[in-house]
């Protein structure tokens, strides 16, 4: 078990294109920490950093205090998972979990005893001496899971293990790597760009955008009160609405931006206050609740709201923000103006 | 309406019977073509000599001193024997052991070649493939630019290193020059650059050394061309003629390819069993691996690219 540290880290690659910029996050033994962001945010780049398959341009990284800058993979004693399970194709399950352990000469008896153990944990016993060909994505998964867990290791990095399978697969494996953590109690860093993940597994989820750290906080705390507009926009689902201060008569001059969640939006009264009137251009159904897109002077917006029938396409409603929920940002820096959120829109 | 739709489907139907039948011609006109000289070779070898001089005396008679007399003055190719004799394998594996020792020449010449090129190659493409630089992409062009070049071109100047060496006239100076070509290391590059770099990194945090990635990681994933290719170096030097007429001179040590061309002039009735004997070795070893082979070729890039 240990703990991780970044410090001042940054990545260049040789054409000058900058990976990730003066990147520091500690992250606590046993801490579930997740990286998220858009392709290409550098999210990636600092996890094979930690990983020791990628060397920073500059900075440190501490795992159990220890520098590892320029220490090899190997030697890290980590276990990575990755998106294409990057299992050997040439050896069975067993095989495939074994090898690390024989590698480092662990005693046969031993390594039978370990293999055996997380198969049974991950569900794989009947499927030992089966070749990653003849199974499916999610097996496949599970068995990159086992090879990283039978060798114990302090830390676990996963670089989007879950992106290659389904939707239903995806809510599986999801609940069975947070219940692993519960289990092992190690330390994960886990890369992902989709945002209900990072969300649901995280202690901690740290959003990267262009190489930076918008905000480490949380999942409540990222949801409920960002630190710029960019946080704001890309942890939620739907998208958070925003609007120029002015424009929804909210107190503010036009720099101001307000942002307010779909789910804070009514179509009827409630406690809080109208902030325009729109029409329904389309109507989303996700079986319990259904997403309304709304044309408000020009703007699109979206609510979200518990199915109702009488909301109809083409119609133009009241639109009501909920009290004490929106969010307000410099219209020219994109930061969170107060760290409350504004009592009224 | 019906009837029109009908028509124009009998239509469709009678045109695609028609493709069919003309691609199946097509494939066995060339089928027959390409088989017909194994085919025979192996039927002939059945023959008695009486009646191998009778079918093909004609061809062997030209430019032959003593004015031997042949029953037949025009070749006959014939696919059945009159009368299935062993006599020649008989002679060729029991009464002759001169063609036995000039096969285990060629067996002692191409097994070492094909090894130690296969080796040698795997080694060579893993460097290329896993390191990138400038280096390496002059070095890979030139193995293209050698891999281009006919074999004949190499002949003269490995004669003169062999001379240097000392090696003229042993079988060094045909295995040496053979251990290093560059069209097995094209072909072993293409392969490893498909293992993917995440199966690589991968074995890297599971502990693996560069040495433990290589043999253990991607000389597995490419089994498929590391198959194909001992089989085609195999075939290659199997049949070879040029470099051991120039660099092996020594009759006693030379293999039964360079055998076979001469057996013609004396002993006809036994080149076509010593001939389908000497296609054994690669046959079995192609359809051991056929399947490998063909996988192996496809996923390197095939010889063509």
């Amino acid at each position: 078990m240990a703990g991780i540290v970044l410090e001042n880290v940054s990545k260049t690659y040789p054409g000058g294109g900058k990976a990730v910029i003066d990147f520091n996050l500690e992250i606590a033994d046993k801490e579930f920490v997740v990286l998220v962001g858009p392709s290409g945010c550098g999210k990636s780049t600092t996890l094979r950093m930690i990983a020791g398959l990628e060397e920073c341009t500059s900075g440190r990284i501490y795992i159990g205090g220890e520098c590892m800058n320029g220490v090899e993979p190997k030697d890290r004693d980590i276990a990575m998972v990755f998106q294409s399970y990057a299992l050997y194709r040439h050896m069975t399950v067993y095989d495939n979990m074994a090898f690390g352990l024989k590698i480092k000469k662990v005693p046969k008896k031993e390594i039978d005893r370990r293999v055996r153990e997380i198969a049974e944990i991950l569900g794989l016993t009947d499927k030992l001496k089966k070749k990653p060909s003849a199974m499916s994505g999610g097996e496949c998964q599970r068995v990159a899971l086992g090879r990283a867990l039978v060798r114990q290791p302090r830390v676990f990095l996963f670089d989007e293990p879950l992106s290659n399978l389904d939707a239903k697969l995806r809510t599986q494996m999801r609940s069975e790597i947070i219940r692993l953590h519960e289990n092992v109690q190690t330390t994960f860093v886990y890369v992902t760009h989709d945002q209900t993940e990072a969300m649901t597994m995280g202690d901690r989820i740290v959003v990267m955008d262009h190489g930076v750290i918008q905000q480490a906080a949380s999942p409540r705390e990222i949801y409920d009160r960002p630190a710029n507009m960019f946080t704001a926009g890309f942890i939620g689902t739907p998208q958070i609405n925003f609007f120029k201060a002015n424009e929804i008569g909210a107190s503010g001059s036009s720099d101001v931006i307000v942002g307010i969640r779909p789910e804070d939006l009514h179509l009827a009264p409630c406690d809080g206050a109208v902030i325009g009137s729109g029409n329904v251009e389309f109507i989303e159904l996700l079986g319990a609740s259904m997403n309304v897109h709304l044309s408000m002077n020009g703007h699109n917006v979206i609510m979200t709201c518990p199915v109702d029938n009488s909301i109809a396409r083409g119609n133009t409603y009241e639109i009501w923000a909920e009290k004490g929920k929106s969010r307000l940002f410099d219209a020219s820096t994109g930061l969170a103006i107060a760290s409350k959120t504004e009592a009224e829109a | 309406m019906t009837d029109n739709i009908n028509a124009a489907m009998r239509k469709r139907r009678r045109i695609h019977i028609a493709k069919i039948a003309l691609l199946t011609l097509w494939a066995g006109v060339f089928a027959v073509l390409f088989l017909m000289p194994t085919v025979l070779t192996i039927s002939n070898s059945f023959m008695s000599s009486t009646e191998i001089t009778a079918n093909y005396g004609s061809i062997f008679a030209v430019g032959q001193a003593g004015g031997r007399q042949f029953i037949s003055e025009r070749v006959n190719l014939k696919f059945i024997p009159d009368m299935v004799t062993f006599k020649q394998y008989i002679t060729v594996l029991l009464k002759s052991p001169d063609y036995l020792f000039k096969f285990w020449n060629a067996v002692i010449l191409t097994l070492p070649i094909m090894l130690l090129q296969v080796a040698v190659a795997a080694v060579a493409s893993y460097g290329f493939a896993r390191y990138s630089g400038k280096f390496r992409t002059f070095l890979f062009f030139s193995y293209i630019m050698m891999m281009l070049m006919p074999s004949q071109v190499t002949l003269v100047p490995n004669w003169l290193v062999s001379k240097w060496l000392g090696i003229i006239d042993t079988r060094w100076a045909v295995v040496l020059p053979g251990i290093f070509s560059p069209f097995s290391v094209f072909i072993l590059t293409k392969s490893m650059k498909r293992v993917p770099k995440n199966i690589i990194e991968a074995a890297r945090l599971d502990g693996a050394n560069e040495w433990q990635i290589f043999t253990r990681v991607c000389i597995p994933s490419c089994k498929g061309a590391l198959y194909s290719v001992l089989i085609l170096v195999f075939i290659d030097y199997w049949n070879m003629v040029e470099q051991v007429l120039v660099l092996l001179t020594n009759p006693d040590k030379q293999p039964l390819s360079i055998f076979l061309s001469r057996i013609n002039a004396g002993e006809i009735s036994l080149a076509f069993a010593v001939a389908t004997i000497y296609m054994v070795p690669p046959l079995l070893l192609f359809l051991h691996g056929e399947e490998q082979l063909v996988e192996g070729i496809t996923y390197s890039g095939g010889l063509k690219s």
